[in-house]
């Protein structure tokens, strides 16, 4: 528990000398949005569950 | 020499610099197989995935809307002009120069707005042809000053967020990526208004892109001339909002910097 406490002091650290690090976590969301929204609204929601569950878990498709 | 024709002098040599940059970074050559090509595979990649999930209309509404999206695209990257300098080593002595360094930089990288234009309504007739879509001649013309006018509220918008990323500059990659990723998101892109919260729209509203590609759109569809007038109206309203609030806040931004020392060399 240490160790872990200890390396997500060090990874919060880290973003904060270099903010670069979320990019991941800003983009991903806004991407995935853009993708939904291109299946929900062609109306293929079995699209977007199934890419959803693509992002879940890749090797299960 | 006046104060107008100081600025005049200055806006004129720094776009004459930019024009330098530019073309140590492509020829013609380079432009075309390179950078058009890449353009040219993005606006398809996203017209495909509209024929896959959707029909014939799907894939024209999502071309349109992501070769517009490269006009803004590019007008955006204007806010790496600070950084540029940064890198050169000429930030500290054009924030002490007499003229403003807003006036430099957006003069400097104006050739953006130039180039995000061009890049979006080639990536629209090559990407239109290869996919079919009808181009209505000469109503189709319309779609150049207003794909013009995209890129130049893109290059504004930009032009605002150099001033944030030059007093923070550790998140101006950040910026760049999340900018260029909420208009992809935001603006109308890839689905219509009607699909987002009534909140969204008019924030999207205030964004480059949204109310240019509504008039562009338009001229596809064969809306009424106000209605395609109306929204281009909008987008140069937005342009110079954006124009406005850059000139405002560079100033104070860049005199913090000198204050805290933060204008120093390097990345």
């Amino acid at each position: 528990m240490r160790a872990f406490s200890a390396a997500f002091r060090l990874q919060l650290r880290l973003i904060r000398s270099d903010p670069d690090y979320l990019m991941p976590l800003v983009t991903v969301p806004l991407f995935t949005v853009t993708f939904l929204d291109h299946l929900a609204e062609s109306g293929r929601r079995d699209g977007s569950i199934e890419f959803a569950s693509y992002l879940q878990d890749p090797r299960a498709q | 020499m006046t104060a107008l024709a100081t600025t005049v002098n200055v806006l004129h040599h720094a776009f004459r610099a930019g024009l330098a940059d530019y073309r140590e970074m492509f020829t013609w050559k380079s432009w075309a197989a390179g950078w058009m090509v890449r353009v040219i595979a993005q606006v398809s990649f996203f017209a495909l995935l509209g024929e896959r999930i959707g029909n014939e209309q799907t894939t024209y509404y999502l071309l349109i809307g992501n070769a517009i999206l490269v006009a803004a695209l590019t007008g955006v990257f204007s806010l790496n002009m600070t950084t540029a300098e940064r890198w050169t080593g000429t930030l500290p002595l054009l924030v002490a120069s007499p003229s403003s360094p807003v006036i430099v930089f957006s003069a400097r990288g104006s050739y953006l707005a130039v180039d995000g234009a061009l890049s979006a309504l080639a990536a629209l007739f090559i990407a239109g042809g290869i996919f079919g879509m009808d181009l209505p001649w000469p109503r189709v013309l319309a779609v150049v000053p207003l794909t013009a006018v995209v890129a130049l509220a893109a290059f504004c918008f930009g032009t605002f967020l150099a001033g944030i990323v030059f007093r923070f500059r550790s998140i101006n990659s950040l910026v760049v990526l999340t900018t260029q990723v909420t208009l992809m998101a935001a603006c109308g892109i890839n689905v219509p208004f009607s699909y987002y919260p009534d909140a969204l729209e008019w924030f999207s509203r205030m964004l480059p892109v949204t109310n240019g590609l509504l008039a562009i759109r338009g001229v596809f569809d064969g809306a009424d001339v106000a209605t395609i007038l109306g929204n281009a109206a909008l987008e140069a309203a937005v342009a110079v909002g954006w124009m406005t609030i850059a000139l405002a806040s560079f100033n104070q931004l860049a005199s913090r910097g000198r204050r805290d020392g933060s204008l120093d060399y390097g990345a």
